[in-house]
Order: C-alpha cells, then structure tokens, then sequence
C-alpha cells in the first residue's frame, strides 16, 4: 500500500470537536485537513488526496449522507467513516446501506477510531 | 345561576301573594255586596266582582301550574319540617312520588350527616327577617334521593307568612352534570398538562445530551492525542501522564452517562389512532376557554369538515395545540381587546396532508428566523421557558409532520402544521370498512420503483400505472429511504444493482425497520444467484430482464394482495388492542375465562368472587370492547393475542 496517501478528511460543523479530531487522528500518524462543511469538502482540493474521510452524520445545510451521496454521484469512492451524536437504528442502518467503512458514537474511543481509520486505508 | 334562580323565585312569590291577598278582599267585597244586595246597581256590580274574581282564581291556576312544572324541585314545608308542596321537577330530581312525600319530614331528602345541621339553619332561617337566602354560603348543599344515592345542588330558601302560618319554600336544582363536567374537563387539563411536563422533560434531556455531547467529545479527542503525543521524560512527570489518563476515564464516564439519559428519553411512549382533527381542535379550544375569555382573545375557526383522519397520538397532538394557542393568548395581549383575534383554518391539502393554520393578530415576530423560534430554550417571552415550540416540533417530526411560521402580511403571525396522511390516497380508517368497499372503487395499492435507469423507470411506471396501481419512482435506494415513511397498501419493485446502494441492501434496511411492503428484485439477465439470494431473505419475486408485461403485472398484483392482508391483520390488531388496552387486568382475566367457555359461575369460583361480581365485570368487558355477543369478544380476544404474538 506504498500509493495510499496518509491523508485524511475530517469534516465536522463543531469547530473544537473538529480540531480535537484533528488532534487525535494526527497522533496516529496521519495527515489532517479539517473541513468545515459538506460544501467545503466537494468545493475544495484536498478530497481528492484523501484516503480516507471522517465525516459528522448531524451538520446543518448538507449531513453527512448527503455529502456521501454527492460524493458517489461525482464518481468518488472514499472511504468514510460516519461519526455521530445520535446513533439511533435508522442512522446505524443508513450508514451501513450508503457502504460506509464504521459508524462511530460521539465520543468516540481513540482506539476504536485508530481501527476504524486502519480498516479504511486498507480497503 | 343562583343570582338569577334567587330573582325569580322572589318576583314568583311577591305577584302569588299579591294575588292571594287580593283575591281574599275580593271575596270579602264580594260577600258584602251579595249581603247588601238590592236593586239593579247592585247587581252591575256582582257581576263585574265576579269575572274580577274568576280572572284571579285562572291566574291563580296558571302560577301553580307553572311551580309544578318547573324542572327545578320546589318544595315547600311547615312549621314542623314536613312537606306541604313537592313539583314534578322535585319527584323527578328525588325520586319520590308526591303522594310517598307530602306529609313526610324533609330529612329525608337529605343525606343523614346533614341533617341536624340542616334542621337548625332552617330554624334560624325562620327567626331571621331575610325573605330569602342561598341555602350556601357556597352556594351548594348535597342532597338524597330515594335510592339512597347523594348528588350535590344549589338551592334558595324562602318564607311566607300568611295568616300567621309560616311555609318556607325551597328551589332546587341538581347541579352533578354540571359537576361533571367541571371534573372531566380539569382531569383532561391535568393530563395534558402532565404530558406537557413530560414532553419538556425528554426534550430538554436531548437537548442537553446533545450540547454537552460535543465538548465532551473534544474533551475526550484532545486527551487521547495528548496521551498519544507525549512520553515520560525529564519535563513530563508520571502525575501529568495519570492526570491525562484520568481525564480520558472521566470523560467516557460521563459519556456513558449522557447515553443512557439519552435512551431513556426516546423511549417515550406514543398511543397512536385515528384522530379527528377538527374535533381535537375544538376540544382544546374549549379546555382553554376560561383562559381565552380572561385574556379577551377571539377564537374563530375555519374547519374543513372533509378532512380526513390522520394517524398519531391524541394527547400529543393537543399538547400542540395547546402550546400554540398559549402562544396566541401572549402574542396578542399587547394589542386593545378588540383586536385580539385568532383563526384556526384546517384545510386538506392536494398534496394529501392535513394543514393546520393559526393565524394570530398579535405582536408577530421582530427579526427572529423562525428557525430560532424552535429551537430549545430559545423564547421572546419575559417569562418563556422556550421549550413549547421545540416541544410541539419534536411531537410532529414523531408522526412524520411539520411546524412552521411566518409573518402575516397584517399584524401577527401564523403557525402552520401540516400532518401526513396514514397511507396516500387509500382510505381504510378500519379494516371491517374495507371489506365493505367495492374492490375497484378501492385504489388497488401503491408502487415504488426504485431504478437507477431512468428509461426503466418511466416503462414499467407507465405500464403499472395503466394497470390501477399509484407509481412513485426513484433514482437510488438512498433517495428512496429519504422519501417520506408510507403506510398502506403497496409495494416495492426495486433494481438489484444500482450504483450506492444495493436492492439487497435497501431489503436489508426495510426489514429493519419493520416495514412489512413486499419487494419485488428486477435482475440483468443471468444473475439469478442474487435473485435466490433476495428470494431467501423474504423478497416477494424476482423478474429478469427484459421483463414481461403479464408476469410482472401478475408479480406485482400478488405482492400487493399480500401487503393488503397484512395491512388488514394490522388495523385488525390496532383496533383489537385498542379495545383490550381499555380493560383493566381484572377485566382482562374475566375476558380470558369467558373465552375460554367457562360459565358465570365457574369463574366465580375459579378467581375467589362472587358471581354477581363477574357479571359486572363481564358487563364491563363487553361494553368496553364493544361486543355484543360472546362470538364477537372471542374474535376480539384472539385477535388482540394472535396478531400481537405475531407482531412479537
């Protein structure tokens, strides 16, 4: 996997979550670009470097599976993990449906997000 | 009406008197006139005496007439407290006849505590100089009828004095209707306001969950980055790395915390059936009466009165209500009373929702989006909680519907709801009227087709459609799941393979969340594999590509039978649990016997009761489930316990 690209995306509305995400990731080893929204994330250059995208289910204007959703429309395949406040059936079963890599509860775990991301990068 | 009953018993006896009095010296004219008679003069005068006198003597008919016919009870009594007068309202109030009565001690309308006090109010009543009084300073006395039952009444008491014996006289009305009514509609308050505090209490559970949620989760990402960034060394103690590890346990434990507060607050409890708007509306309107009254505030109302049922939880729904016309009551109290008006439209939209609209007078909002106005803890009121709106949206995003507002073009602001329908355009409020219903009168169910091929798409819509079926198509399997929630009769024909996700996940995702339309798989030619594979997990049929017109017209028409026998299994089940959830756990054990076949008598014998109990009971539990046979509560028992542990 010497191609794969050690960078990851994680977008997320909440500015201090989004940080100490970054923050987390970035002690495993990767990368981080910190985006702020769905729209900063299409609009922008780093998705598509990306290896993989941590992307919050509950953001205003465009949630997570829209951003998804947009994302597949526009022909990309990157893997996603889905992270969110509210874990309730119909989001962990929408997430599974839409082929996301690992729904994670807010918080979430350091090592949970560690395989999650160590799952992603490997597919 | 104690003031006005006060009046007119007193302008009935003054004139009654009058009469009396005058009809004596008239007799007494009369007689002298006879004794002096001589001549024609005197005759003239007799004569004109005596039409004077029948005149009175009819007058005199009339007014008695009138007191017997009263529907109020008008007792009289003597000296001694027995009853010299008892009306047809008294006999019909008491239950006595006039000739058990007359004659009798009052005591015995009377429940026996009362009666000593009574006996000395009426004594001292006597003594006093009033003519009349209430016989309560609150208005209210208890009284007894001949079956020994007690039932609370307003009434007066008043005195004549006529040739020196005393009769008092006493109005009665039998106010425990009114009582009742008092009773139900503060109980009805009582519950609604519960559900109010309830609701808040979930809604500000979530609320919160959600805002310490997300420093929580930073709080937990920094600490675990920074036990990952640092190792012990000469600048970094032990104590710093414990530190940092205590605040990562801290913060988990915290997590947990707001998780299982957070489980506990969706685990709300919805009953829901199939509710009358309009009447709900009304309903409320008249809980908040007294309120609206005191506020100076003019409700009108624009029903639809062809707005169909809709499906969701009564008592939530009026909360919403509730909370909205309390609203209208503050937005409109800055404004002159006779601009405070609010009207209340229903209308039934073409988009197949009921809409709501409550369009107030008042203040309106100033700069606010009403994006604000919803959320929690957001309020424009000096003593608002902000909690009634978030409350009401929650309540209506439950049930699949809207609330939203704007500025009028005038003065004020309206409030809109809009509720989906229980299943688009079929009307089956209850599956006993479907059978009823000429079956091609009845829309023969609906289609969703899901395809990423947009050719696909509009054929086998154009063919289904011309077969009598509704058609909604979608693009992908996600747009689908986005679409609102259907509830009725139909099913889905969706493409194996699209880009996203899957037929199969979709079947997957459906079968989660319990929605029971059959699925039909449209497979390329040759992947029958996969079309086994759906087969298995309970797909309805699989067809190839290209597809025949008769077998899918055929596929789908079986699939729709089957979800139509399911939708009738599951009104049958509603409207069956709905009778059962009304019986109490003593009901439903006397319910369990009589089905089984056992007698009165062996039921009394089997639960330790008197058989006289199990008939009551048994009366109960067959008014209640409304059954008028034991053929008809046995189909009730079964079907309430079947379908339930089917549902299970």
């Amino acid at each position: 996997m010497g191609e794969v690209s050690n960078l990851i995306c994680i977008v997320d509305d909440d500015k201090s979550v989004r940080r100490a995400l970054g923050r987390m990731v970035r002690s495993f080893g990767f990368d981080i670009q910190l985006l702020a929204s769905g729209r900063d994330c299409l609009d922008g250059p780093y998705v598509d470097q990306a290896s993989c995208l941590i992307v919050d289910v509950m953001m205003p204007d465009m949630d997570g599976f829209e951003l998804h959703a947009l994302l597949a429309a526009s022909g990309r395949d990157i893997p996603t993990i889905f992270i969110s406040g509210q874990n309730d059936k119909i989001i962990i079963n929408r997430a599974q449906s839409v082929g996301s890599v690992a729904i994670l509860s807010k918080p979430c775990d350091a090592s949970s997000l560690h395989d999650a991301i160590l799952k992603a990068i490997s597919i | 009406m104690p003031r006005s009953q006060h009046s007119e018993k007193a302008d009935a006896r003054k004139p009654k008197q009058q009469l009396i009095d005058e009809l004596r010296s008239l007799r007494r004219q009369l007689t002298a006139a006879q004794r002096r008679a001589s001549g024609a003069h005197k005759e003239t005068k007799e004569k004109a005496l005596q039409i004077k006198l029948e005149k009175l003597s009819e007058d005199h008919a009339l007014l008695s007439e009138i007191i017997d016919i009263a529907a109020d009870a008008v007792i009289s009594i003597d000296h001694n407290q027995h009853i010299v007068r008892f009306n047809q309202g008294a006999q019909h109030v008491f239950g006595y006849s006039r000739q058990e009565i007359i004659g009798r001690p009052v005591d015995m309308l009377l429940p026996s505590q009362f009666r000593a006090a009574h006996k000395a109010y009426v004594r001292d009543f006597e003594r006093s100089d009033s003519d009349s009084r209430l016989m309560d300073r609150r208005g209210e006395i208890a009284g007894r009828r001949k079956d020994g039952t007690t039932f609370p009444a307003r009434a007066t008491i008043s005195s004549v004095t006529h040739d020196g014996i005393t009769t008092m006289t006493v109005f009665l009305r039998d106010i425990s209707e009114i009582k009742h009514a008092e009773e139900r509609s503060r109980r009805s308050l009582e519950e609604l306001s519960h559900v109010s505090r309830v609701n808040m209490l979930g809604e500000i559970t979530a609320s919160l969950a959600h805002e310490l949620n997300q420093p929580l989760t930073a709080i937990l990402a920094n600490a675990q980055a920074m036990q990952h960034q640092i190792t012990p060394s000469a600048a970094i103690s032990e104590e710093t790395i414990e530190s940092i590890s205590d605040v990562i346990d801290d913060a988990k434990r915290a997590a947990e915390v707001i998780r299982r507060l957070r489980s506990l607050s969706e685990r709300r409890k919805y009953h829901i059936e199939f509710v009358d708007i309009n009447k709900l509306i009304v309903d409320t309107e008249t809980l908040l009466r007294s309120q609206l009254i005191m506020n100076q505030l003019h409700v009108n109302m624009e029903l639809d009165p062809a707005l169909p049922m809709v499906s969701c939880d009564p008592i939530q729904l009026q909360q919403v209500f509730f909370n909205l016309l309390t609203n209208a009551i503050d937005a409109t109290a800055k404004r002159d009373p006779p601009d405070r008006r609010v009207l209340i439209r229903t209308t039934h939209l073409k988009s197949n929702a009921v809409e709501i609209s409550i369009k107030d007078s008042g203040t309106g909002f100033k700069n606010e989006p009403y994006r604000n106005l919803l959320k929690p803890f957001f309020t424009t009121k000096e003593k608002g909680m902000g909690m009634g709106l978030a409350v009401s949206k929650s309540i209506l995003q439950n049930v699949g519907g809207r609330l939203w507002a704007e500025n009028n073009r005038g003065p004020g602001a309206t409030f809109y709801i809009t509720l989906p329908m229980p299943a688009k355009r079929v009307a089956i409020p209850a599956a006993r009227q479907t059978r009823e219903l000429e079956p091609d009168v009845l829309h023969k169910g609906m289609v969703f087709i899901v395809d990423d091929d947009v050719s696909i798409r509009k054929s086998l819509g154009r063919l289904i459609r011309s077969a009598g079926y509704e058609v909604e198509s979608y693009a992908s399997a996600e747009e689908f799941q986005r679409s609102e929630e259907y509830v009725g009769v139909g099913c889905i024909l969706v493409d194996l393979h699209m880009p996203g996700a899957s037929g199969l996940d979709l079947q997957n995702d459906i079968k989660n969340r319990r929605c029971n339309l059959p699925m039909i798989f449209i497979t390329g030619g040759g992947d029958t594999a996969s079309g086994v594979r759906a087969m298995k997990e309970g797909a309805s049929d699989f067809l190839s590509k290209p597809i025949d017109e008769k077998r899918l017209l055929h596929a789908v028409a079986l699939a729709t039978k089957n979800s139509r026998v399911a939708w009738e299994q599951k009104m049958q089940l509603m409207v069956a649990q709905e009778k059962v959830g009304k019986l109490t756990p003593r009901e439903i054990e006397i319910m369990d016997l009589v089905v089984k076949g056992l007698r009165n008598k062996q039921i009394a014998g089997t639960l330790g009761i008197s058989e006289k109990t199990v008939k009551v009971h048994r009366g109960h539990v067959m008014q209640k489930v409304g059954a008028r046979t034991v053929a008809d509560l046995i189909h009730v028992a079964e079907t309430a316990a079947v379908n339930s542990q089917a549902a299970l």
